[in-house]
C-alpha cells in the first residue's frame, strides 16, 4: 500500500486513527497491538507472499538479540556474525542473487539468470533490523524481549517500504512510553498532509516529464530535451522520495513516535560533502555508524580513509539497486567526496557560494542521470546528449524543440512551485515567526500553517482521484 | 483559559481532517454501485473478484486500488475542480488531452511523433487498399459499385489552428493519405479524398466541428452528395444529385457537447450547435437495429431545449447493424460502413436510397464486409474512414 492512495487515504488511515484512538491511554500495549496489526495490513497489501520473509527477518533478529545477553563473548560474536549473515542472506539472494548471476553468465559460465522478484521493501526493513542487532552487541540499547514489539518496531508501517530507516535506539523508550498530545496529533498531520502534497502536485507532474525525456530514443535526445528531462529527475527524485519521508514522520508523530529528519532542503548544498549531510540522512548515517566508523572511517592513513570511502560508497550504490549503474554512480560520488576531501578542499572553500552551488549542482544532476537511465550504457548516452553531442537530424530537432516547449508551458506551475519548495523557506519563516517580539505572531502563523495544509491536501486528493495510480519512486529499492 | 484557547485552532482542525477522512470513506462506500463516468465517457471500474492468487502476489489489492480511486467520494466534482484549475488558473495549454486554440476551438492533442516511417506507412497503405480492392471486386461481380470516401477529422481540418510546438500530425497525414490514395489508384479501387473536396469548395472549416473530432451535418452532406457525384461521374449514370435545397435544415437550441468539451467536464462554453437536416418531402421509412424495428427517426432528439445535445444525435450513435427501408423500389441501394463518421452521412443518405444498409465493424462481427455485399448486392457500397483510421486495420479502421 502507498500513503497517496485512495485506500490508505479514505479507510486504512481513518480506521487505524478511529481504533488506536478509542483505545485509552493508560493501555498502550494494546495500541501497540493496533499499530503492528495494521502495519502487517499495510505490507500485505502489496501481496502477501512476501509477508513470510519480513517474519523471518524480524525473527532472526529477534533471537540474535536474545543471545546478545549471554556472557560468552565467543559465542555471542559467532551469533552476531550468523544474524548478520542471515539478514545480508535475505537481501544478497532477493536483490543481488540475479545481478551476481549475469555477472557470472557474462563471464562465459552456461548459467541460468534466475528473475526474483524483489520483495517491497526489503532493504529498509533488513536495514533496521541489522542495526537492532549491532546495538544490542554493541550494548547500545536494551533486549527487546517482547517479539511483538521488535516486529512493531521493524514494520511500523510509515517507515516500513521506504524508510526512512529508523534506529532502534530512536524509537526503544516510545515502544514503552509515548505522548499523545493533540498539538502532535496537528503537527504530525500538517506534515503528512504538506509531504502528500508534494508527492501529488509536485512529484507526479515532474515524473512524467522525466519519463518522456529519458524515454525517448538514441536518435531523438537533443540537449535541451535531455537538461529538462534530467532537471524534471532531480526535482522528482527529491518532492518523490523527501514527500515519502515527511508523510513517514508526520504518521509516526499522529502516534506518539519522534522520527529524525531524512531530508535538509539537499539542492542548497554548496559541496557534495554539504548534499550527503542533507539528502537521505537516515542511509548516510547507517553507512557511517556501521560500516565506515568499523572500518576506520577518516581517523587513519590518507590511503585507509580514501578506501573506506570507496566501499561505503559502492556499498550505497548497490544498496539502491543490483545494477552496475548503481555502483558506478556510488563510486562517482566517492570520486568527488575524496576530491573535495583531500584535494579541492581549499580551492572551493575560496570560492563564490554561487559558484560551489552550481558546480555541486552539475555534479548531483549529473548523477541522477545513472540514477535513471536504464542501464549504463543509456545514462553514457543521456549525458553525452546533455553537453550536446547526440547528433540529432534537423527534422527531429525540430520535433524535440516543440516537446520541450510543451513540457515547459504544461508544467510551468509545478517547475516555479518545485524550485520555491527546494528552498529552505519554511526553515526561515519558523525561524522569523520564533524571533519575533509580536506575540501574536506565531498563533496565526501556526493557524495559517493548518489551513494551508488543508488546503494542498484537499487538491491533492482531487489530483488523487482524478489520476492514475502512482507509485513510489523509492519502492524499488 | 490561556491553554484551552490556544488549543481550539488544533481542534478545529483535527475536526476539519477527521470528517474529511470519514466523509471520504462514507461517500466512496456510497458511490460503489455508480457504474459509468460521463464525463471520460468509461465504465468505471468494479471491484474485483476476490483471488488467493490475487491476495497472495497484491493484484488483488491494486485492482481494489483502481476501481476505489474510479468510485472515491467526489470524484465527479473533483474531476470539474482539476479541470477548471488548469483551464482558468493554471491556463495550461492542453487539458484532459485536448488543446485550447484560439477562437472557442477544443483540439485534440497528439503525442508527438517523430518524422514518420515512410517503409511503415507504405506497408500499411499496401494491406488496407489490398482489401479495399478485394471488397471492390466483389460488388463489382455483379454490378455493383464501390467506393472508398476519405474525411478529414478535426485535427485534419485545422491543422493550422495548432500551436507550433504542438503536433499537428500535418507530415502523417499528407504522407498516408498519398501512400494510401496512390496504392487505390494502382489497384483502381475508386475512392474519395473529401479533404481535398472541401479545400476546393472553400469548407474545410466549416464542415468540422469546433469541438469534437467529426465534421458537421452540412461536411456529412458535402460529402454524400461528393459520393454520388463521383458515383456518376465514373459509371456514367445520372443518379439524382442530392441538393441540399430538398432538405429542411434547423439549429437545435441545445448546447452541443462535443468530445472535447465533454473531456473539459462541460466546463467550455462554444456557441456552435448541431445541426439537424429533414428532407422537406414526407418519406416514411422503416427503421431496423440488429433485425428489430425500432422507431422511425433518425435523430436521437433531446426531451427540451436546454439540455446537452452530443454527436450521437445523427442516428442515435454507433450502431451494429442498421437498416432503413422507404420501399421505393425504383431507388439503388445503398450499404455503408465504418466508424461513427458514418452516422451523420446515414442521417441525411437514407433518403435517396430504397433500403440503407450500415455497418460499424468494430460492434458487428456475425459476418464479413464481403458476405454482407454478396448477401444484399446493393447498388453501391460506401467505406467511409477519418483520416486518422486510414491505415489502421483494427479499432476505427475495422
Amino acid at each position: 500500500m502507498v500513503f497517496s492512495s485512495t485506500v490508505f487515504i479514505g479507510f486504512f488511515l481513518s480506521v487505524l486513527i478511529a481504533v488506536y484512538f478509542c483505545i485509552p491511554k493508560r493501555f498502550l500495549p494494546a495500541r501497540n497491538m493496533v499499530l503492528l496489526v495494521f502495519s502487517i495490513l499495510f505490507y500485505g497489501f502489496g501481496g502477501v507472499k512476501y509477508l513470510w520473509l519480513l517474519l523471518v527477518s524480524v525473527g532472526i533478529n529477534y533471537l540474535a538479540g536474545l543471545c546478545m545477553n549471554i556472557s560468552r563473548p565467543g559465542l555471542k560474536k559467532l551469533i552476531f556474525i550468523l544474524a548478520m549473515a542471515g539478514n545480508l542472506g535475505l537481501l544478497g539472494y532477493y536483490k543481488y542473487f540475479g545481478f551476481g548471476a549475469s555477472i557470472i553468465a557474462s563471464l562465459g559460465a552456461d548459467i541460468t539468470v534466475p528473475s526474483i522478484v524483489l520483495p517491497i521493501g526489503i532493504s529498509f526493513y533488513t536495514f533496521q533490523g541489522m542495526s537492532y542487532v549491532i546495538d544490542a552487541y554493541l550494548g547500545n540499547c536494551k533486549i527487546q524481549k517482547n517479539p511483538a514489539y521488535l516486529l512493531l518496531y521493524i514494520s511500523f508501517f510509515p517507515q516500513l517500504v521506504a524508510g526512512p530507516i529508523v534506529r532502534y535506539v530512536d524509537v526503544e523508550e516510545a515502544l514503552h512510553h509515548r505522548e499523545h498530545t493533540l498539538t502532535g496529533f496537528t503537527d504530525g498531520m500538517i506534515r503528512f498532509m504538506l509531504g502528500f502534497g508534494k508527492k501529488m502536485l509536485l512529484a507526479g507532474a515532474m515524473g512524467e516529464i522525466a519519463d518522456i525525456a529519458f524515454s525517448a530514443g538514441d536518435a531523438h535526445l537533443t540537449a535541451g530535451l535531455a537538461w529538462v528531462g534530467a532537471f524534471a529527475y532531480t526535482f522528482q527524485i527529491y518532492f518523490d522520495f523527501s514527500a515519502y519521508s515527511d508523510m513517514a514522520i508526520g504518521l509516526a508523530q499522529i502516534f506518539g513516535f519522534h522520527f529524525a529528519e531524512n531530508f535538509r532542503y539537499p539542492y542548497v548544498a554548496v559541496s557534495v560533502t554539504d548534499f550527503w549531510r542533507r539528502w537521505h540522512i537516515s542511509l548516510s548515517t547507517w553507512f557511517r555508524d556501521y560500516v565506515y566508523f568499523p572500518l576506520g572511517g577518516s581517523r587513519c592513513s590518507t590511503g585507509k580513509a580514501v578506501r573506506n570511502l570507496f566501499v561505503v560508497w559502492m556499498l550505497t550504490g548497490l544498496w539502491h539497486g543490483a545494477e552496475w549503474s548503481f555502483i558506478l554512480w556510488g563510486v562517482y560520488y566517492a570520486v568527488f567526496l575524496i576530491l573535495e576531501k583531500y584535494l579541492l578542499k581549499n580551492l572551493l572553500e575560496k570560492l563564490p557560494k554561487l559558484l560551489r552551488w552550481s558546480c555541486t549542482m552539475l555534479v548531483v544532476i549529473a548523477a541522477w542521470v545513472f540514477f535513471r537511465a536504464d542501464n549504463t550504457s543509456h545514462a553514457l548516452h543521456y549525458l553525452t546528449a546533455m553537453i550536446g553531442c547526440n547528433p540529432v537530424s534537423a527534422a527531429d530537432a525540430a520535433v524535440s524543440g516543440g516537446q520541450v516547449v510543451y513540457l515547459l508551458k504544461q508544467h510551468w506551475i509545478e517547475w516555479v512551485v518545485c524550485i520555491i519548495a527546494a528552498m529552505p523557506i519554511v526553515p526561515w519563516l519558523k525561524e522569523r515567526v520564533q524571533n519575533s517580539t509580536r506575540p501574536w505572531c506565531g498563533p496565526v502563523c501556526r493557524v495559517l500553517s493548518m489551513v494551508f495544509a488543508f488546503g494542498v491536501f484537499v487538491v491533492s486528493y482531487i489530483w488523487l482521484v482524478t489520476g492514475s495510480f502512482n507509485p513510489f519512486i523509492y519502492f524499488q529499492f | 483559559m490561556k491553554k484551552s484557547r490556544l488549543h481550539i485552532p488544533d481542534i478545529l482542525f483535527v475536526c476539519a481532517v477527521l470528517l474529511f477522512l470519514f466523509g471520504a470513506m462514507a461517500f466512496t462506500v456510497m458511490s460503489m454501485d455508480e457504474s459509468y463516468s460521463f464525463y471520460e465517457n468509461r465504465n468505471l471500474a468494479e471491484i474485483p473478484a476476490f483471488t488467493v492468487s490475487g491476495m497472495l502476489d497484491g493484484s488483488w489489492f491494486s485492482d481494489v486500488e483502481t476501481s476505489l480511486q474510479d468510485h472515491a467520494a467526489g470524484r465527479n466534482v473533483a474531476l470539474k475542480i482539476k479541470t477548471w484549475l488548469d483551464l482558468r488558473v493554471f491556463r495550461r495549454p492542453v487539458v484532459n488531452e485536448v488543446v485550447i486554440a484560439e477562437d472557442d476551438l477544443l483540439l485534440p492533442w497528439n503525442a508527438y511523433e517523430y518524422p514518420c516511417d515512410t517503409a511503415w506507412i507504405e506497408e500499411k497503405a499496401d494491406t488496407v487498399a489490398a482489401n479495399l480492392k478485394s471488397h471492390a471486386e466483389v460488388t463489382r461481380s455483379y454490378g455493383g459499385y464501390f467506393l472508398y470516401a476519405a474525411i478529414p477529422c478535426q485535427y485534419v481540418c485545422y491543422e493550422d489552428a495548432y500551436p507550433d510546438y504542438l503536433n499537428n500530425r500535418a507530415d502523417y497525414t499528407e504522407k498516408s493519405g498519398e501512400a494510401l490514395f496512390a496504392r487505390l489508384t494502382e489497384m483502381d479501387v475508386p475512392y474519395l479524398d473529401m479533404l481535398a473536396v472541401y479545400k476546393e469548395q472553400g469548407i474545410l472549416r466549416s464542415s468540422s466541428s469546433l469541438v469534437d473530432n467529426h465534421y458537421s451535418i452540412s461536411g456529412a452532406f458535402a460529402a454524400y452528395r461528393a459520393a454520388v457525384e463521383k458515383w456518376n461521374a465514373d459509371t456514367g449514370s445520372d443518379y439524382p444529385i442530392p441538393d441540399a435545397s430538398s432538405y429542411e435544415t434547423t439549429a437545435l437550441p441545445n448546447p452541443y457537447l462535443g468530445s472535447r468539451t465533454r473531456k473539459l467536464c462541460g466546463l467550455w462554453t462554444s456557441g456552435e450547435k448541431l445541426h439537424i437536416m429533414t428532407p422537406k418531402e414526407n418519406i416514411p421509412f422503416r427503421r431496423y437495429e440488429n433485425g428489430e424495428e425500432i422507431a422511425g427517426t433518425v435523430y436521437a432528439l433531446p426531451a427540451d431545449d436546454t439540455s446537452d445535445v452530443l454527436y450521437s444525435l445523427y442516428m442515435g450513435g454507433d450502431n451494429r447493424e442498421t437498416r432503413i427501408e422507404t420501399d421505393r423500389e425504383n431507388l439503388p441501394d445503398i450499404l455503408i460502413y465504418g466508424d461513427s463518421f458514418t452516422n451523420a452521412m446515414e442521417s441525411v443518405a437514407w433518403v435517396g436510397f430504397d433500403t440503407m444498409y450500415t455497418y460499424d465493424f468494430r460492434h458487428y462481427g456475425e459476418k464479413t464486409v464481403e458476405e454482407l455485399i454478396l448477401e444484399y448486392k446493393p447498388d453501391i457500397v460506401i467505406c467511409v474512414r477519418d483520416y486518422e483510421a486510414l491505415l489502421l486495420e483494427t479499432g476505427n479502421g475495422a
